[in-house]
């Protein structure tokens, strides 16, 4: 895959919950259609009985339509994945995907790729005889590449593209997947630790970290959620070793009554008076910018190893 | 007259409050400041449930001698009815007494007759040393709402860019560094609108006080001249303790209403609907600057400084040049907050569960030490601090 496009699905997701919510700095077109977020990694069983999981699904009781998007980051079209969409009927929508019957006179199956594979994705829409819109991605657009939407408003916009900054693309309603580096995981679940820390936690398991940051968390399958958690699991165990030493440590015994890694807490800045407080905190943070940047570059820097320790 | 109830303390505020002012104004003299009551207004944080006995247990945690570093011991009362507690101290050596009315368990009313000067310490401690506890923050559209239900007798203008200095102060273009201005009598809303012309300082004319004149039910003789803050507090003087709760209610419904309406409408996150099954919800919050931020990183520092007045923890993560996106935490209400940074607007992600009030302090700050010009609009559309 292109440098730029990493984690492109995590990308789609962020960015069209972006458009459907009128976030600064992404057009509002599609939040003013009334579009809103219905689900985000939500599996249902077709007509067929076939597993249908999209990207999201998004609804317009304005336009009185469903979406449901499919992001391909290869660009490679499945002729099984296209059939099992094609068996979706709105009676599925409405009864297993629990979408309101007056958002299903339109039902739109999208796929959505980077520009660099879109050829590629075209050639197999042909091949397939795929008639779903198929839209691309580029670092400065959204495009309409092939069919239309349902309605002519949408494939009109689409079909004008929408300008978009996709290094700009919305980061946190979906903070990071099974496929983030390391160093994002590192960034988002340590402002979940210090919540712990509010509700006077003295320890806590990787799983209640994703629980609290993934907001579709119950809609993942098992084997995502283990592999997420051993990532999470993976960036605390290397934090406790060296810039959050003292600070966390990962609690074996009890990890065998939890059956998830499980994590002590060993100092709570809020158990100190609060004029020391501030020192820990910036601790906390001069930690945390240290601990990204040697995720991200490999290069550790010489801290205070006892700081916690001595607190 | 011992007081067990609110309807007793508010008979003895009502008074004293009369009393002192018909005697002060008989004498043609200026009121002394244990002369007024005081009003504080305060967001609790109360995570379990709201019950009367969570109420009591936090103000018995909290008021104590060695949490208030008060000069003697804290008697605590509770009052005849619920949700009504009296606390007896000193701060300073100054004897105080405050009645604590709690029955809105999350935004509490605290009213005194005491030292402001003892009072204000008191209120700082609470509001900085314990995460439980915030100010209600009652930014400039507010404080204009509520003076136009009276009659604006005067206000106070606080604007401090040392806060957060990512300009060079010494070049020629340097904008107002700070500005802080008292104007009493009629005509200060004239003034204000002056200083907020285009061509004067609209940048940095920020309200942080009116002084208003309010009667009620058309009783003329019955009023209040209610000095309200933008950081919650209300000192009144008059003659009529109802009418300054009336004019003090009217603002803080408005405030909580505007707190609940940032959680519900506008958290982000997953919800369970009736069949069980979460459905996405909320939408984020855009800051908007008329005039760019001049350097995001020197901006980034001073608000995620884990200091007063922003309160903000995170680590700045440089996207590009021109957007930062930053994981923060909240080191007032303890809870997770998000922000992506550009030169001419912010992306605030509130999650779904944590408090409304991050975002009007987040406002209110942004406006005395950045610029008053700052719009906040819903991903819905709305304006949010507008009237």
């Amino acid at each position: 895959m292109e440098e730029k496009y990493l984690n492109f699905n995590l990308k789609v997701k962020n960015l069209f919950i972006g458009l459907c919510t009128g976030i600064a700095g992404l057009p509002t077109v599609l939040r003013e259609l009334a579009y809103r977020v219905k689900w985000v990694e939500f599996n249902f069983q077709n007509s067929k009985d076939k597993i249908v999981k999209p990207e999201l699904i998004f609804t317009s009781d304005k336009l009185q339509n469903t979406v449901m998007l499919e992001s391909k980051a290869g660009g490679n079209i499945e002729k099984e994945q296209h059939d099992r969409y094609c068996d979706v009927t709105k009676d599925d929508l409405r009864e297993r995907a629990f979408i309101e019957p007056k958002c299903l006179n339109y039902v739109d199956i999208t796929y959505v790729v980077p520009e660099y594979v879109a050829e590629k994705a075209s050639s197999a829409f042909d091949k397939f005889s795929v008639g779903f819109p198929l839209l691309s991605i580029s670092l400065k657009n959204i495009g309409l590449r092939k069919n239309s939407f349902s309605n002519a408003e949408v494939t009109s916009l689409f079909k004008a593209g929408l300008s978009i900054n996709y290094e700009e693309i919305p980061c946190h309603f979906i903070p990071f997947d099974n496929e983030s580096p390391v160093w994002i995981v590192a960034e988002k679940i340590v402002p979940i630790v210090l919540n712990f820390l509010y509700d006077n936690k003295s320890f806590f398991t990787s799983q209640e970290i994703l629980e609290k940051l993934i907001p579709m968390w119950s809609n993942l399958s098992n084997e995502e959620k283990r592999e997420m958690r051993q990532k999470v699991s993976k960036v605390l165990r290397i934090s406790a070793e060296y810039e959050f030493k003292g600070f966390i440590r990962k609690n074996i015994n009890i990890t065998r009554r939890t059956h998830t890694d499980t994590w002590d807490i060993e100092v709570n800045p809020l158990k100190r008076k609060p004029s020391k407080r501030v020192r820990v905190w910036k601790q906390l943070q001069n930690r945390q910018k240290l601990f990204i940047e040697r995720l991200k570059t490999g290069k550790r820097q010489s801290i205070q190893l006892d700081f916690f320790e001595d607190l | 007259m011992k007081i067990k109830t609110r309807k007793d303390m508010a008979l003895l505020l009502n008074d004293r409050m009369n009393k002192t002012y018909q005697s002060l104004k008989d004498r043609q003299e200026l009121e002394v400041d244990t002369s007024l009551v005081k009003t504080y207004l305060l967001e609790a944080h109360i995570v379990k449930s709201q019950s009367h006995n969570d109420v009591k247990r936090l103000i018995q945690k909290t008021f104590t001698k060695t949490q208030l570093k008060t000069s003697r011991e804290v008697s605590f009362a509770e009052g005849e009815e619920e949700f009504f507690f009296i606390i007896n101290t000193s701060i300073d050596k100054e004897k105080m007494t405050i009645y604590i009315d709690t029955t809105d368990p999350r935004f509490w009313m605290l009213h005194s007759m005491d030292s402001s000067i003892s009072l204000d310490k008191l209120y700082d401690r609470l509001t900085m040393d314990f995460h439980e506890f915030d100010n209600a923050w009652i930014f400039p559209q507010l404080l204009e709402e509520i003076s136009s239900k009276g009659s604006l007798r005067g206000l106070g203008l606080d604007y401090d860019r040392r806060e957060v200095p990512d300009i060079d102060f010494e070049s020629e273009e340097a904008p107002v560094e700070f500005m802080k201005m008292q104007l009493w009598g009629n005509q200060a809303g004239k003034v204000l609108k002056i200083l907020r012309q285009k061509e004067a300082f609209p940048h940095s004319t920020t309200l942080s006080k009116v002084k208003v004149k309010y009667w009620s039910n058309d009783k003329h003789d019955n009023y209040a001249i209610d000095d309200i803050k933008f950081n919650g507090k209300i000192t009144s003087r008059g003659t009529s303790f109802n009418t300054h709760i009336v004019l003090t209610t009217e603002l803080y419904r408005t405030y909580k209403q505007l707190i609940k309406s940032l959680e519900t409408e506008y958290a982000l996150g997953f919800e369970y609907d009736d069949n069980n099954k979460n459905t996405f919800t909320g939408y984020p919050l855009n800051f908007y600057f008329e005039q760019p931020i001049a350097k995001l990183d020197k901006f980034c520092e001073s608000i995620f400084s884990c200091s007063f007045p922003f309160k903000l923890w995170g680590v700045p993560v440089p996207v590009n040049k021109d957007f930062i996106r930053v994981a923060g935490f909240d080191l007032h209400t303890g809870a997770p907050i998000n922000f992506e940074i550009k030169r001419e607007y912010i992306r605030v992600y509130l999650p779904k569960g944590t408090c409304g009030n991050s975002i009007a302090r987040f406002y209110t700050n942004l406006q005395h030490y950045y610029d008053s010009l700052i719009t906040v609009e819903g991903g819905d559309g709305r304006k949010i601090f507008e009237f």
